[in-house]
């Protein structure tokens, strides 16, 4: 008998607490955090809870973008908020009538505390979604004990840093090698952010801003020389013979999140690792930044100019019209929202109306602060696409190209036949 | 032979001297039975056989001693060897040959007995054969382990013996007071074993060498805790035993000295039930669990078959990881979290590998 597996890896968190309210109602809400950030955003509603009585589920999904498409179209299990990564998601709720507006109470909140550029209002006057926790996509964490070790020093350029994957894999080779990097991208049917973010931010650096917004609103193909380029550069610095601990198959198999573990070995199997900034709460317990693990921002081009960041922001929205409801929106766009997590670490917004010495912990400090130097910050690229192409083509066609299923000329030519049958706006 | 000078001595029985016997009640009759059982006095064969378990002094206990040290280190080793291969059988078959027994039960009797000395003797034998065994432990895994065992894979048969729960004290009362019963009667010494098996005493031991080796502090604790409370209940129902079938001191002294000397047992073992009572919470927590996940994957999609299950529950919290085999296209797996939640009541992580299953079946002519 012949047996044909298909396997599927799903990973879901739940989180409740407080005593139910008395009508029994359960606020249910979805987003895409899970173990640590799970525990962290549900730390962050037992004020709500003990203040007003009423139970709120949150429930964390690896498939977030999937299942949250599933629990909307079924139009029976939509959450009553939900916490979106990609603004591309949003767009596409509001056109499909999904979503409910803020009620006055959220949008007031809103401004109250947020800078106006912040504040997204639909021509209608309506505002769908409020901004919660931000990240920074453009780090690279390692070890400065390791570093100082080998004699390391941190790159300044794309180039140095090229010339240091060089140096890293030759002062390494015999006895225990260290290969340059740690790479994971096993994240369900989101597989393949991981490497998205890893090219967005080459081709921010190596095009510069305006062809990376170009690129990022479907103006400018895959196809492009700028594109491919930046995939080229990938392959070559991250993708090439001996560059990440375990190779190839633990670039497809490992979970993302347990991508850093080599880093932290006795013997680090790694240098270096590109993640962002929320990649801190994947860490080894007790792992203090600063002392044991460190980051610096993937260089520019130019030594001279600051590099710029590609950043990513959830997004909170609304879904169901309900008093309870609008009362925890509010909640959560007020600093009240999120201040358990801000104070425990992991979490940076742009709340405007709180202390940033008190509020947010010593690392997250450090990120509001490559947000106020005068770099060039652009919002995560494939969030910004359709998200049939940025959160689901795009994902699924790079991990067919990095595993060898497909050539880049196949990769790049499925992407831009998608753009072009995609609906136009 | 019974002495029935000894009777007077313990006092009326249920008639006073010259006085009509009197009407008891049914608890009464239990009482006068038990104390005519207990009042028996052992035969000079069952006091020979508690007498002979460890030689007094002398060449005699040197040669003792040897023999017992030879016999820890063989079953030291093969309960070791058995332990890193995960096999059962093997580690039954170090029980057999572990000689621990029988100074664990000489030190229950010099309790029950008052005897100071002898108990001293005992419990320095113990002591000698817990060191060696552990070393011998340590030394296997030190020499065999780490290319054999991945300490976060440990084999089942060490990972058994790491967490001990009141199941564990339950089976080492029961057998103690089996071993209190067998070992002054030669004729039954045919059961032994089974005592010998049903509370192991050297492979704990050697489980503590391997996982101190493999530097598993918490496992190491673990295993020592169940050796023990295996040491602590064999004494103290070997005791019991002893001392329901005969074994007392003579003197009124010596009985009050038995009582303070079992109350001390009884106290160890207490002590003792204190973390395996947490353990058999942790267990039971965990048995709650498996059974709200199994009602929540049926309840969640009833076509699919659970193929592996790891359910962990702590801190209000329940850990899952989940394999299940299913035909159709996977139903969201935030749906199985929630169904969890709802029998669980705590917070869940859940990881689930869901495998489809589908058979092809061609034929071309």
């Amino acid at each position: 008998m012949k047996r044909a597996l298909l396997v599927i890896t799903c990973l879901a968190v739940v989180s409740c607490g407080g005593a139910p309210s008395s009508d029994g109602r359960v606020i249910e809400v979805f987003g895409p955090y899970r173990n640590v950030e799970a525990d962290n955003f549900a730390a962050s509603l037992r004020q709500f809870e003990d203040d007003t009585g009423l139970r709120v589920r949150y429930t964390g999904s690896a498939d977030f973008v999937k299942d949250l498409k599933q629990r909307v179209e079924s139009g029976i299990s939509a959450p009553d908020i939900a916490i979106v990564p990609q603004p591309g998601v949003v767009d596409e709720l509001v056109a499909a009538d999904q979503l409910v507006p803020l009620d006055d109470t959220s949008v007031q909140t809103l401004r109250d505390n947020y800078p106006a550029d912040l504040v997204q209002q639909r021509a209608n006057g309506d505002v769908f979604s409020a901004p919660s926790r931000e990240s920074i996509k453009s780090l690279v964490w390692y070890r400065p004990s390791v570093f100082e070790e080998h004699g390391w020093t941190v790159p300044m350029t794309l180039d140095e840093l090229s010339t240091l994957v060089e140096q890293i894999q030759r002062d390494t080779g015999d006895g225990d090698p260290i290969a340059p990097w740690c790479f994971a991208m096993e994240s369900g049917s989101a597989t393949g952010w991981a490497a998205t973010d890893w090219v967005e931010d080459l081709v921010l650096r190596q095009a510069g801003p305006e062809v990376y917004d170009e690129w990022a609103a479907g103006e400018r193909g895959f196809d492009d020389p700028a594109i491919r380029e930046a995939l080229t550069t990938f392959n070559e610095l991250v993708l090439g013979q001996g560059r990440t601990a375990g190779g190839l198959r633990n670039i497809l198999q490992t979970e993302v999140t347990r991508a850093s573990a080599p880093l932290f070995g006795d013997t680090p199997g790694c240098a270096m690792y590109k993640q962002a900034s929320f990649a801190e709460s994947w860490f080894p317990d007790g792992t203090v930044v600063g002392t044991d693990v460190d980051f610096f921002v993937l260089p520019g081009t130019d030594a001279n100019t600051l590099a710029p960041l590609v950043a990513g922001g959830d997004s909170l929205v609304q879904f169901s019209d309900d008093a309870n409801v609008n009362r925890l929106m509010t909640y959560l766009i007020s600093p009240e929202g999120s201040r358990v997590w801000a104070g425990r670490g992991g979490f940076y917004s742009g709340l405007t109306t709180v202390d940033l010495d008190t509020y947010y912990t010593d690392t997250d400090r450090r990120f509001a602060e490559l947000f106020r130097d005068k770099r060039d910050v652009r919002f995560d690229a494939s969030d910004l696409m359709p998200s049939d192409i940025g959160s689901g083509l795009l994902w699924r066609e790079i991990t067919a190209w990095i595993s060898g299923t497909t050539t880049l000329d196949e990769f790049v030519a499925t992407m831009d036949a998608a753009y072009a049958d995609a609906p136009a706006g | 032979m019974p002495d029935p000078s000894d009777q007077t001595e313990e006092g009326p029985v249920p008639t006073a001297a010259g006085d009509a016997p009197r009407r008891l009640t049914p608890l009464g009759s239990i009482a006068v039975w038990i104390r005519d059982a207990v009042q028996r006095e052992p035969s000079s064969d069952e006091h020979d056989a508690i007498e002979e378990l460890i030689p007094q002094g002398g060449p005699e206990f040197t040669e003792y001693v040897v023999r017992f040290s030879l016999l820890i280190v063989l079953s030291a080793s093969i309960a070791a060897f058995g332990l890193l291969a995960d096999s059962a059988a093997v580690v039954i078959g170090a029980m057999l040959v572990a000689p621990l027994m029988t100074p664990i039960t000489a030190a229950a009797a010099a309790t029950v007995t008052a005897r100071n000395e002898r108990l001293w003797r005992a419990l320095a034998v113990v002591a000698w054969g817990t060191v060696l065994a552990v070393a011998v432990g340590w030394l296997i895994a030190l020499i065999a382990g780490g290319s054999v065992v991945d300490p976060r894979e440990l084999p089942g048969e060490v990972r058994a013996r790491t967490f001990p729960t009141l199941l564990d004290l339950g089976v080492a009362v029961a057998a103690g007071a089996a071993a209190g019963y067998i070992l002054p009667r030669r004729s039954t010494s045919g059961a032994l074993p089974g005592v010998g098996i049903a509370v192991a005493l050297v492979p704990p031991l050697a489980t503590v060498g391997i996982t101190a080796q493999l530097g598993l502090g918490t496992d190491s604790r673990n295993a020592f805790l169940l050796f023990l409370t295996n040491l602590a209940a064999i004494i103290f129902s070997a005791g019991v035993a002893l001392a329901l079938t005969g074994f007392r001191p003579k003197q009124f002294r010596g009985r009050r000295a038995l009582r303070t000397r079992m109350v001390i047992t009884l106290v160890t073992v207490a002590v003792v039930a204190i973390p395996l009572t947490f353990h058999t919470r942790t267990t039971l927590e965990d048995l709650r669990l498996r059974r709200a996940v199994t009602d929540a994957v049926s309840a969640w999609d009833n076509e699919v078959r659970i193929v592996e299950l790891t359910a962990d529950a702590y801190d209000n919290r329940a850990s899952v990881e989940l394999l299940v085999v299913g035909r159709g296209e996977p139903r969201p797996a935030w749906q199985l979290a929630e169904e969890i939640q709802d029998r669980f009541d705590a917070a869940v992580d859940l990881r689930l590998l869901y495998q489809r299953d589908e058979l092809y079946s061609v034929s071309v002519r």
